[in-house]
């Protein structure tokens, strides 16, 4: 029992029920929000009777030998437990702020799990009927895209129940029966220690300060209770205590690094993995000053969101002059603080933060939510408009996150600091009708050191109805949001080098039917985010009227370099001039990367990425290029004023010829697998109308025909290969056309 | 002399900045980082002289903005963010909490 600090309200277990002891009040509101589990039926074997015993006795026999009876027993031997599917269900109807929202984890062995939400609509008495709008994880073991959810409620835990339907996907309906487990969503458990000088606050009488909401309940209100409100089973890891000053060096400050360490000195629950646990720290001062309020300070190391801090001694203790409380306003801003520093340990970002960052999908900023993420001052009108309206509670957002995204993004320990912290908008919702795939046309995405790394969107009408979608939806516009994370490095959005702004061409996409697109997700404007070596993940959101629809991720592998001489030569291909020529096709301008390409070729004529160069290279040898020449100083108004012009660099065809063949031609189905196949059609029909205005119209149809080959052989669908003969018979039957003389 | 504190707030990812004052660079840092657990990066507390005061923030790349420093009252407060790709600066009296 901690005795630095008031005792909290009795655990979770009461809060099961609306139900107080005395008198017994009618009708009774049974809720079924909670957690729910449910496992495969064990099947036990009968016992095997062993055959009786010949008489006589044999000797064994020396003749052939026959298959042993354990094989046939091994057969029945249970799988152990951890091959075993579990399956967890969190059903959020009917308790404190209940987000209408079902939402469940499925694990099958140690590794693989499925993680998918839905929100619900009421459909009759405890019954509920939703779409699934999210999935994370091995996305295959969850086809369905509809649930209906039915409840069992009772005074006894063990006879609570959720009958939930799965269907839709083109996937046989199954139904599950789980087994209720807790009124809450997650467990957690708390440590509360404070530093000898400092003042701790961990619960407040909400009705102190007269500056509240109308109908803000009266009552003692503690961090704990905070908590079990937003769906957590709090705990006190009973360890809490004081810290002598003597923790916070010669200066009597805090630094995060001290910090840091007092929380592996004093936390009896420190440990390096995740764990749903944290610890709080109550200080007098940060090294920043006064300025500082709190901080979640454990944004280093490998297990991010573990520690927080509060500064009793700093402006959050310095009420607003002529404040009719000041006290009472002190001891508010005092308990806001450790629900805020400790919403980031649930990596919560702040209400107006929320599309910053790295969030897992595109996000809107709550810049006046009264949330204990806001800040009080930062809202129009100020902290007195703030509190007037503030609840003590999380925005309707951050308890969907909170209590219904992937564990691990929530845990402490786990996920790192801002990274997926976006996940909670609730506009993301995912469009049923349609399925955002990303991919790489190789048995595994994993990409030489120094070849770009090409993928490849497709977008599927999974519905039975025709759908109108744009045409250009998936090309480099402000719809698509691609996200790159990097194995132990926060995630990055990838920022192309151009945006396209298309006037709207809709289009008819069949059921069944697919849009595809390539994605040069290699180099944007932040830089070569997926180029260096390592493993990444990839995933990909697609913004389309309101909804977002958001892709599989995908495992994306750069190996390292094969030789010192690519680590050399990467020092002048991973480059802003290089990336932009790879992302145009080529440039006429950027000499420096035009070099590199260059070398790159030169020097490694068989690597994959030199297969990108040569394209790049040879594209705009193709034509006459028209380049506007500046001879202005180092900071030229404008072309126009510093007598800018168009001149022509003519066409060098038999170049550009050699290097395309060269890159398109010397090994197709190496060239279709590093450059995608979209992107090898779109080269070689493009190559193939360039040789056919040239008048070489024979090697033009034996472009296509090749193209059709390679394409063939690698599973690509019929409609394409008959486009390809196609176009293969059209320059043919040019080329056999007589000339006119 | 009386001064004003420059806080670079949201946005910033190792960033270039530099401060002038009337053209005059004053404060200059080369690797903005914006702490999001706090919304803060880093501050230049800069002395003003008596009367008006140009202030210009510039971040390599990102872009900048100017603001006019009224004559009073000082010390003052400007926050400076970057915000959907655009540099955003706000003016206040009292000095900036951070949590």
């Amino acid at each position: 029992m901690n005795e630095n600090y008031p005792s909290h309200e009795a655990g979770g277990a009461v809060a099961e029920i609306d139900l107080p002891l005395q008198p017994i009040p009618i009708p009774i509101r049974l809720t079924v929000s909670g957690l729910y589990q449910w496992r495969p039926p064990i099947v036990i074997h009968p016992p095997q009777i062993p055959p009786p015993i010949p008489v006589p006795i044999p000797h064994p026999d020396p003749g052939p030998q026959v298959e042993a009876p354990e094989a046939a027993d091994a057969a029945l031997t249970p799988l152990p437990p951890f091959l075993l599917r579990r399956e967890e269900l969190r059903l959020d109807v009917d308790r404190t702020y209940a987000q209408m929202t079902v939402s469940g984890t499925s694990f099958l062995g140690l590794s693989e799990r499925v993680h998918w939400i839905a929100s619900l609509t009421p459909a009759g008495v405890r019954r509920w009927v939703g779409r699934i709008w999210y999935r994370n994880g091995q996305t295959a073991l969850m086809p369905y895209t509809a649930v209906t959810v039915q409840a069992v409620a009772s005074l006894f835990p063990s006879q609570r129940s959720a009958k939930v339907t799965f269907s839709g996907g083109g996937a046989t309906p199954i139904t599950r029966t789980y087994a209720y487990v807790s009124p809450y969503f997650h467990p957690v458990e708390f440590e509360f220690d404070r530093v000898a000088n400092a003042v701790a606050v961990t619960e407040i009488k909400t009705c102190a300060h007269p500056n509240r909401p109308a109908g803000l309940p009266c009552e003692t209100l503690s961090i704990d209770t905070v908590y079990r409100r937003a769906g957590f089973d709090v705990k006190s890891s009973g360890g809490s205590g004081v810290i002598p000053v003597s923790g916070a060096g010669a200066n009597g400050t805090w630094s995060d690094a001290e910090m840091h360490d007092a929380m592996q000195v004093y936390w009896s629950r420190f440990a390096n993995k995740a764990q749903w646990a944290m610890w709080v720290l109550f200080a007098a001062r940060h090294d920043m000053g006064s300025s500082l309020g709190g901080i979640m300070f454990d944004s280093i190391g490998p297990n991010h969101r573990q520690g927080t801090a509060m500064f009793s001694d700093s402006f959050i203790a310095q009420a607003p002059a002529g404040d009719p409380a000041a006290a009472a306003w002190v001891e508010r801003m005092r308990f806001w603080t450790a629900c805020h520093e400790m919403g980031h340990a649930f990596n919560l970002a702040h209400s107006w933060q929320k599309a910053l960052g790295t969030p897992w999908i595109p996000l809107v900023n709550e810049p006046e939510a009264r949330s204990f993420m806001n800040y009080p001052y930062r809202v129009a009108g100020g902290q007195a408009k703030f509190f007037a309206d503030f609840e003590f509670r999380f925005s309707n957002p951050e308890l969907l996150f909170m209590r219904h995204a992937p564990a691990r993004f929530v845990q402490m320990g786990n996920a790192d600091w801002f990274d997926h912290h976006g996940f909670e908008q609730a506009e993301t919702e995912l469009e049923p009708t349609l399925r955002l795939e990303l991919r790489a046309n190789r048995n595994q995405a994993r990409f030489e050191f120094l070849e770009p790394a090409m993928l490849e969107l497709k977008l599927t009408n999974v519905s039975d109805e025709p759908q109108i979608v744009d045409r250009h939806l998936l090309t480099n516009s402000e719809a698509l949001t691609v996200i790159l994370k990097r194995a132990g490095r926060p995630a990055r959005q990838w920022v192309p080098f151009a945006r396209y702004c298309r006037k709207s061409e809709p289009t008819v996409l069949a059921p069944g039917a697919s849009l595809y697109e390539s994605l040069f997700a290699a180099a944007g404007r932040n830089g070569w985010d997926l180029a260096e070596p390592g493993n990444y993940t990839v995933q990909v959101a697609l913004q389309r009227d309101g909804a977002d629809l958001v892709s599989n991720p995908l495992a994306v592998r750069i190996a390292t370099p094969a030789s010192r001489d690519e680590e050399r030569l990467a020092q002048d291909l991973l480059t802003d001039p290089v990336g932009r020529i790879l992302a145009f096709d080529g440039s006429q301008v950027l000499d420096s990367g035009i070099a590199a390409l260059q070398e790159q070729v030169a020097r490694f004529p068989a690597h994959r990425g030199s297969l990108h160069a040569r394209i790049a290279l040879a594209t705009p040898l193709q034509r006459d290029y028209r380049r506007l020449a500046v001879d202005g100083g180092p900071t030229p108004a404008s072309a126009g004023k510093s007598g800018g012009s168009f001149v022509t660099v003519p066409a060098r065809p038999d170049v550009a010829q050699q290097q395309l063949q060269a890159a398109l031609f010397a090994d197709p189905d190496r060239a279709a697998e590093s450059l995608g196949h979209i992107d090898y059609k779109y080269y070689v029909d493009t190559y193939s109308e360039w040789l056919a205005d040239r008048g070489d119209s024979a090697t033009a149809a034996a472009c296509e025909t090749e193209l059709g080959k390679t394409l063939a052989a690698r599973q690509v669908k019929p409609t394409v290969l008959a486009e390809i003969e196609r176009r293969a018979s059209s320059y043919a039957a040019k080329a056999a056309k007589p000339k006119r003389g | 002399m009386a001064y004003v504190e420059v806080h670079f707030q949201d946005g910033f990812e190792h960033d270039r900045a530099s401060v002038r004052l009337n053209g005059r660079e004053v404060w200059s840092s080369a690797a903005l980082h914006t702490r999001t657990q706090i919304s803060y990066a880093d501050q230049a507390r800069i002395e003003v002289p008596e009367g008006t005061a140009q202030l210009a923030v510039e971040v390599v790349g990102r872009g900048a903005v100017s603001v006019e420093l009224p004559a009073a009252p000082r010390p003052l407060y400007v926050g400076v963010s970057l915000i959907d790709g655009r540099l955003t600066c706000h003016l206040q009296s009292e000095p900036f909490g951070y949590a």
